[in-house]
């Protein structure tokens, strides 16, 4: 019998059987299908690397003449292992979005006002040279800014570094990951990079402290995860939001948000105080363990419950799994960590507890960086100009231990605003959406009123883009390539590439061409010594034993890796003395604690909660809610409330309401999830989602933005980076702000009616308040 | 002979909607209808048993499927594997297997006016490859297989206790099956509990079969339709014996 088979199902199939850039010619026989064509249809399978977010899989994209048809995970590559998230997926929607910058334009009205006009590319980038030109000539080169993100981000720093503006900076810094490579520098002497070198799937017990782990879709990681979890792994959840990790989770841990270094200073005590350490790395391989020990005594996880708002004998339970587990504790470093302001002593702390449980190098903790076996060639280029001025954001001074690679955003937001130390005069954006990213979008849009030229390089508009003076339009990244993406810390090394899966579709152009031709125009050719950066790739290659025909056709190429230390093998760890710093001296010569101390948070007040966010599996920061596959799927966030406190305040489930900060700053009508899975302190609004764009796009209708919210915020005086979950807001319902009349306790120890607010007189019947008892903190059964 | 199944695991499903768009991906399913969905509930229940469950869903290629019986021109039926399919030619639209459906598995394409839903990626299955939403499955949390043989991987999880969505007043013989050890499918099966099969009356038949089928006879082709309609007939019996 005939087996039938459709060619559209056909092309989608052959690549998963073998992988690679193979092509084949099918012609439907199926008459389920419903289009029949006379002429065959070529077909490609093309890898490449996803850009949905940074985690970069490997993707296999699925090209039917011509035409992205599919793309699905590329079973070769290590990290993703042949699958993708809901985004990765959806880049087939991202390609042909109608919403997508679709040629370079030039701005004919007040800024602001929405009115461009077409132009040529070249014409568009002997303006932008120009305009930068002029600036440089009047106020320095140190007067251009930049803010990059993103793999093609890169090309931009490189240009501005060329250029010899040291005012470049990127949002992974500040308002995401700064703060713990910090902290994890400090204790280690080395970071746990992207992505974390986290054994995640032998681990026996998992420590999740406010880790979005299932709702941040990191490929490689949600893999090792939920196998750990199939092996066993129990999951202690630290959130005061019920997130999936503690979905997953033996213990949740609703946390009074801002208190995690208690916890885990307390825990520290704990183990220290059962000796449930690893005597022998503590011993061998940190220094500082009595000056540790001096200084956790009085931080009991009584202390901690009293701060925390955790028990104390859930403290101790939890300490006890880790110590019993130890060394396959995998305690997540985090990656967003913008939270307090005092962030880097969190991190360090998290370090310290992974340092004492010896989880480096072993089964179930970090994995090792391994020694990649390939060098690539470098291009023949002169080396950038050290820059004249100094940086404007303070990054090395100010802030001492602020990457400078990186930069720090809010402070050359808050220079161009104020335009001190020394003018920035202009800007360029390069695939960042700074007013989703950066705290106080009030401050980054005034900003903007003080620039001779504000020039946006991205794939699709954000909300920024509707005040740039010239619009230049970047491929996406299944129309480019993009350098060389290299890891090393995972259980095998890797080499991946990114290369176009199809011509493009729109009169764009790739990041490293825009920055290749802005440089020529801007004298600096001697930097640009080529063509196609296809011949970039290959000339990096040459000489490193692998083959770029290989990787063209396969998309990666893996290299073994030596994750784990041998027993009894030691490691030399990059600080100076090649131990790990539990006691940092490094910390105490700038004037900081030298062992982290808990910094007490202020407490919202009355009718007030915590602004806390997070991501949602299927969107990416700001750069996904156009795309319709995914849109659908989650159109607009709702705010996250305790039902308990929902209820007092009279809400019903998915009602809008507005929500306002503690300066006044008010959303449009969010609605509203109650839930007993979220503090009662506290409300979540997940990320990433509508601004105030006016006109430009047709899926933001409302203003829902959490970092609309995010109008204040600290900054760590180490790192520089952000601390933003230190708004508070209320909620408003007709024009009348709304309070609970409710007191509740988390752990379930007390539920109080606050006197002076008149109460219904079945209140507790309603509201289902929990009877007074401690042990039911702890979440059994899972 | 085999029979295809699948089942969720919900202990290991962590809702991150891969499938769904994977699914779209694969068969141009326009937004916002769907082959397969991932519904989120609301997290519940009294601290510190609180639960946050998703219902994960597709065509449960039911043994006795409401579907079949109600398609009034044979489009939809259940190939010897157990897939039930739509073969499109036949199709009329005219949406009585939609409303027959205990799981709300159906749709019908606006563009193409044919009924669409997930047929366990025949084409793929036959070519030794998973169905896309289970290659796509970043927690594996879909298991597809062949419960008739009792070595497999569907199998083995049936047997170690993964359920259907049954209730007393509908079973239908639905080959979709859940595995959760945190009774977690509990709360699914209350909230999306199968709907009783809403079978074709003769009024339905006439609204929504017969009186399209006169106004394409007034259209002057309604032999050649039936012609065509026989043959394809045939062919579409034909095809489905291995």
């Amino acid at each position: 019998m005939e087996k039938k088979i459709s060619r559209r199902s056909f092309l989608k199939i052959s690549g998963t059987v073998g992988t690679g850039a193979a092509v084949g010619l099918s012609t439907s026989t199926s008459k389920t299908k419903a289009a029949v064509r006379t002429e065959p249809k070529r077909i490609e399978r093309i890898p490449s690397v996803c850009e949905q977010c940074f985690w970069r899989c490997g993707i296999i994209a699925t090209v039917e003449d011509g035409k992205l048809v599919n793309i699905e995970g590329n079973p070769l590559h290590p990290n993703n292992r042949g699958k993708i998230c809901a985004r990765g997926n959806a880049g087939v929607a991202l390609v042909y979005e109608k919403d997508r910058l679709k040629g370079p334009m030039i701005r004919v009205g007040e800024r602001g006002s929405g009115k461009w006009r077409e132009v040529s590319w070249n014409e568009a980038l002997d303006y932008t040279a120009e305009k930068l030109l002029a600036v440089t000539k009047k106020y320095g080169v140190e007067a251009n800014g930049l803010f990059a993100h993103g793999a093609s981000g890169y090309f931009a720093t490189d240009l501005y570094s060329f250029l010899g503006s040291p005012n470049s900076a990127a949002p992974s810094f500040a308002q995401c990951k700064g703060s713990r490579d910090v902290g994890y520098e400090l204790t280690y002497g080395e970071n746990m990079g992207s992505p974390e070198r986290l054994d995640l799937a032998n681990a026996k017990v998992i420590t999740l402290i406010g880790s979005a782990l299932g709702e941040n879709i990191h490929t490689g990681q949600i893999i090792d995860f939920t196998d750990g979890l199939a092996n066993g792994a129990k999951v202690i959840a630290v959130d005061p939001r019920f997130s999936t990790a503690a979905s997953k989770a033996k213990w949740w841990l609703p946390i009074k948000p801002g208190t995690d270094t208690a916890l885990v200073l307390a825990w520290i005590n704990e183990i220290i105080n059962k000796k449930g350490y690893d005597e022998t790395f503590v011993r061998n391989s940190t220094t500082g363990f009595s000056e540790l020990t001096d200084h956790v005594k009085e931080f009991t996880p009584e202390w901690a419950e009293k701060i925390t708002e955790i028990p104390a004998n859930v403290i101790r339970e939890t300490a006890k799994a880790m110590m019993d587990a130890k060394p396959a504790v995998l305690v997540h470093p985090g990656r967003h960590v913008a939270w307090y302001g005092n962030d880097v002593q969190r991190a360090r702390a998290v370090a310290i507890l992974s340092a004492i449980l010896g989880i480096w190098g072993q089964k179930g903790g970090y994995f090792l960086k391994s020694e990649f076996p390939a060098s690539y060639n470098a291009l023949d280029i002169p080396a950038a100009p050290i820059p004249k001025r100094q940086r404007v954001d303070g990054a090395g001074y100010r802030f001492p231990l602020a990457s400078t690679e990186e930069g720090l955003t809010q402070e050359l937001v808050k220079a161009t605003l104020s335009q001190k130390p020394y003018p920035i005069k202009s800007w360029m954006v390069f695939g960042q959406n700074i007013f989703n990213s950066i705290p106080a979008k009030r401050d980054t849009r005034k900003a903007i009123d003080n620039l001779d030229f504000y020039v946006v390089v991205d794939v699709r508009p954000t909300e920024p883009t509707w005040y740039a003076d010239v619009i230049l339009p970047e491929d996406t990244y299944l129309e480019r390539y993009d350098t060389l993406m290299t890891v090393t810390g995972w259980y095998k090394q890797y080499v991946s590439l990114r290369q176009p899966v199809i011509k493009r579709v729109h009169n764009t152009k790739p990041g490293w061409w825009i920055a290749k031709e802005l440089g020529k125009r801007l004298g600096l050719s001697a930097y640009y010594p080529y063509n196609d950066y296809e011949d970039v790739i290959k000339y990096q290659l040459k000489d490193s034993g692998i083959s770029f025909t290989k990787l063209k056709r396969d998309g990666v190429i893996t290299f073994p890796a030596k994750p784990f230390l041998e027993p009894g093998e030691s490691y030399q760890f990059k600080t100076s003395d090649k131990k790990v710093h539990l006691y940092s001296k490094e910390l105490k010569d700038l004037g900081f604690d030298p062992i982290p101390v808990y910094e007490p948070v202020n407490d919202p007040g009355k009718g007030y909660f915590r602004l806390v966010y997070g991501l949602m599996p299927v969107h990416s920061h700001g750069k996904t809610e156009s795309n319709p596959w995914l849109n659908t799927l989650i159109s607009e966030p709702h705010l996250w409330i305790n039902e308990i406190i929902g209820k007092s305040m009279g809400l019903k489930n998915d009602e809008e309401v507005i929500v306002e900060n503690q300066d006044g700053i008010r959303s449009d009508k969010i609605k509203i999830l109650m839930t007993p899975g979220m503090r009662h302190d506290a409300v979540f609004l997940p990320h990433g989602f509508g601004g105030n764009d006016r006109g430009l796009l047709d899926y933001t209708k409302r203003n829902i933005s959490d970092n609309n919210l995010i109008s204040k915020y600290t900054v760590d005086p180490i790192s520089g980076g952000t601390g933003l979950r230190v708004n508070f807001v209320r909620l408003i319902k007709d024009e009348q702000p709304l309070s609970p009349t409710v007191e509740v306790s988390m752990t379930g120890v007390s539920a109080k009616k606050i006197s002076g607010v008149k109460q219904e007189e079945d209140q507790n019947k309603t509201f289902n308040i929990q009877p007074k008892k401690k042990a039911s903190a702890i979440k059994e059964g899972c | 002979m085999s029979k295809y199944a699948m089942v969720i695991d919900m202990d290991r499903c962590i809702a991150c909607h891969a499938c769904e768009v994977a699914c779209r991906s694969h068969y141009d399913v326009p937004v916002p209808y769907y082959r397969n969905w991932v519904h989120d509930l609301r997290p519940e229940g009294v601290y510190p048993d609180i639960k946050k469950v998703s219902y994960v869903g597709l065509c449960n290629h039911c043994d006795d499927a409401p579907c079949v019986k109600a398609c009034p021109t044979g489009a939809t039926y259940k190939r010897k594997d157990g897939v039930v399919v739509v073969d499109k030619d036949l199709c009329i639209g005219c949406g009585l297997c939609i409303e027959a459906c205990p799981y709300g598995a159906r749709y019908i394409d606006p563009v193409k006016e044919k009924v669409d839903k997930c047929d366990f990626c025949i084409d793929r299955v036959e070519q030794g490859v998973e169905p896309a939403c289970v290659a796509t499955c970043i927690a594996s949390a879909r298991i597809f297989g062949d419960i008739d043989d009792p070595n497999s991987k569907v199998s083995q999880l049936i047997a170690n206790g993964a359920q259907p969505n049954v209730s007393s007043k509908v079973n239908v013989g639905p080959n979709i099956y859940y595995l959760d050890s945190h009774n977690h499918f509990p709360v699914v099966q209350a909230a999306f509990p199968p709907k009783v099969p809403n079978m074709p009356t003769p009024q339905k038949m006439w609204t929504k079969v017969l009186r399209p089928l006169f106004w394409l006879a007034i259209g002057g082709s309604f032999l050649g339709q039936l012609a065509a309609f026989s043959t394809q007939l045939f062919k579409g019996e034909s095809d489905i014996k291995e």
